[in-house]
């Protein structure tokens, strides 16, 4: 472990998407989904990352396991920057990162059944010898994500949303990973199932000490899992701190935007009309504002907010904002 | 609440039955459903997918397509008529006019070869005998009431021009172009993100005070219900298990559906180790439990949930259930 006890640790992570174009179809301009960004993450904790559709949170949980090749930026793994190791030894971190998509009908292959699906990872990474072994080890997976072992020889297609995304939480953990990226892999389920699958990955994450980057765009969710939380706008975080700094001493106009835009549960409370509702939609991240980001839909945004980028202040130990006003909202 | 009571309903369904013939076998997608709406206010539907929600709602315009769906039964009373029983003429001079509708996806609900202001014109020269230079007009008004900017260029823009939230206006400016009496909104903000959802309710409250239409609010959000919603009915597996006022729903639910899907969500202001789950799966409607469709699933259920469906019983004023324990209180 590295010294300073983050067992993930991304910095300046960059990845910019070419928009091409012209007479030679040459590159034209770039889109920055991620711009910039650091966080980290200590073991068996669950970092929540939250923001609009297209703020980038999808793409850095993507680029931090390599299936997108970075534009620029470390991603320290136990201290091991993966971006840096060649074919032959990122094979070996393979394994011990994993992933879980949003949506369990478009990530499972309808004609592999069940003990395929979660058994190929573990004879390809050669952590079973035998499809002996393997069938004994993909029982046992499905039994601790709640499926019945003997529907292992069954297709995708026969299984509900709820238990498919059980499946792809089973292919997760099937090559004993220590840090999972959820990518929204509660966000397609119905309610009922939603809760069943967040006490699922919850009780997966104590029993075998995982650390998860959990993304979603669903704020209730994220307070429930997390310990700790990045709120992303346009591809860069905007405020970063635990669970209570963000969600109780919230300091960033978007962060307190995105709190207020949440529905209450509560029918009573609808009517205190503190709520603050943003204009205008996100701006496209092929072109983003100049100065602060966020100035175009901020309702305290002045001409210095125009102009200048705002650094990241430190506002108290491990709450991080990215906005000029940062200390004065923070003494508030 | 009481002095909607007086008034007669805008809308009457009365054991409404919407089946479905397929290969899969009979569907009773809408089983014997019973609710009113009156003038003014907001009748939210809540139930997870599959519950007949969707399918209760497209039924009273006649928007089922027959076959392989059937209306079996039951009676739509809209102004003194049954819409299940005139003819498509006059159904075609009600649908877009007294009673429109605002569906989940405002990609696929838009012409997308069409420029918005045609779309919107189309309306209203249809049901309100407009001239085409009136119609243009009228809608930019329509466009100005739901607050998009520069109306006069965007009823030249086609609608992948727009966002997500803008094809949202544009569906509710469509919608209300003819003053509708009863807005039906199928899931309106599901495809939205929170700070564009908050935009959006805000805009259908304050239209609602100003055009005095009765909305139909389906969702499988809680919390949006809790911010939309008079009253509110709960569907499970093709038929009512509960309807009463927002606030008693929320408060003291009495169905064990009920009962667990408010306990299921996480809250913004709970701070809990686990989430409450209700257990099972979303039944297949093709292949429903004897009895209590609920009654695998009910922690409360017994031999009799198991072998006969309860009937809607009124417990208190303006609160049905459907539950032979309702409150899921002991029993031998």
């Amino acid at each position: 472990m590295s010294e300073n006890n983050n067992f993930i640790e991304v910095r300046n992570l960059k990845q910019y998407f070419p928009i091409k174009g012209g007479i030679f179809n040459g590159r034209i301009g770039s889109v920055k989904a991620v711009d910039d960004v650091s966080f980290s993450i200590k073991k068996g904790q669950v970092m929540g990352l939250v923001g609009e559709s297209g703020c980038g949170k999808s793409t850095t949980g993507r680029t931090m396991l390599k299936l997108l090749d970075p534009t620029d930026g470390e991603m320290l793994y136990d201290g091991v920057d993966i971006f840096k190791l060649n074919n032959n030894d990122l094979q070996k971190y393979r394994t011990k990162m994993q992933i879980v998509f949003q949506d369990p009908y478009s990530s499972l292959n309808p004609r592999l059944p069940v003990y395929d699906i979660i058994g190929e990872a573990m004879l390809e990474h050669k952590i079973v010898s035998n499809k002996e072994e393997m069938m004994n080890r993909v029982f046992e997976l499905m039994d601790k994500c709640g499926l019945f072992p003997e529907q292992a020889g069954r297709y995708p297609h026969q299984f509900s949303g709820g238990q498919r995304q059980r499946i792809c939480i089973a292919r997760a953990l099937a090559v004993n990973p220590e840090f999972v990226v959820c990518d929204e892999a509660v966000s397609a389920l119905d309610v009922s199932i939603q809760s069943q699958i967040i006490n699922l990955l919850k009780d997966l994450q104590e029993d075998l000490g995982l650390t998860y980057l959990f993304i979603s765009h669903d704020l209730s969710v994220v307070k429930f899992i997390s310990d700790a939380v990045a709120v992303m706008y346009l591809g860069e975080i905007v405020e970063m701190g635990s669970k209570e700094q963000i969600f109780e001493n919230y300091v960033h106009p978007y962060t307190e935007a995105l709190l207020s835009a949440a529905p209450s549960f509560d029918p009573r409370k609808r009517n205190n009309n503190k709520r603050i509702i943003l204009e205008g939609d996100l701006p496209s991240p092929s072109n983003p504002p100049s100065g602060c980001r966020f100035h175009t839909r901020c309702p305290f945004a002045t001409d210095r907010c125009k102009n200048e980028a705002p650094e990241t202040f430190e506002v108290e130990e491990g709450h991080s904002v990215k906005c000029h006003f940062a200390k004065e909202r923070y003494n508030k | 609440m009481t002095n909607l009571e007086k008034k007669t309903p805008l809308l009457e369904v009365k054991n409404l039955k919407t089946y479905f013939y397929s290969s899969g076998g009979l569907v009773k997608a809408v089983d014997d459903v019973s609710f009113e709406v009156y003038q003014g206010e907001t009748l939210g539907i809540v139930g997870e997918s599959g519950c007949g929600k969707s399918m209760t709602c497209m039924s009273l315009a006649r928007l089922v397509e027959c076959p392989p769906g059937k209306y079996e039964g039951g009676e739509i009373l809209f102004e003194n008529q049954d819409m299940l029983k005139i003819s498509e003429e006059d159904i075609r001079k009600i649908r877009g006019n007294k009673i429109s509708y605002i569906f989940q996806e405002p990609m696929t609900s838009l012409n997308p070869v069409y420029k918005i202001g045609k779309q919107i014109e189309e309306v209203l020269i249809l049901h309100r005998d407009m001239s085409k230079d009136q119609a243009k007009e009228e809608a930019i008004k329509a466009l100005e009431l739901v607050k998009i900017p520069n109306p006069e260029r965007i009823v030249n823009e086609y609608p992948f021009a727009l966002s997500g939230g803008m094809r949202q206006r544009v569906m509710i400016a469509m919608a209300l172009a003819c003053s509708p009496k009863l807005l039906v909104a199928d899931e309106p903000t599901t495809a939205l993100d929170v700070t564009i959802q908050a935009q959006v309710l805000d805009l259908m409250n304050n239209l609602k005070q100003q055009v005095d239409t009765s909305i139909l609010f389906i969702t499988h959000d809680l919390s949006v219900i809790a911010e939309m919603a008079d009253r509110v009915m709960v569907m499970y597996a093709g038929k009512v298990v509960e309807l009463a006022n927002v606030n008693t729903i929320f408060e003291t639910p009495l169905h064990p559906y009920t009962i667990g899907l408010i306990g299921s969500r996480p809250d913004m202001s709970t701070n809990s180790d686990r989430l409450n789950v209700i257990p099972g799966n979303v039944p297949d409607l093709s292949d429903l439990p004897e009895g209590c469709a609920f009654s695998p699933r009910c922690p409360f259920a017994s031999d009799k949930c198991r072998s006969s469906m309860p009937d809607l019983v009124e417990v208190a004023p303006g609160h049905t259930v459907r539950c032979f324990y309702p409150g899921g209180e002991k029993h031998e």
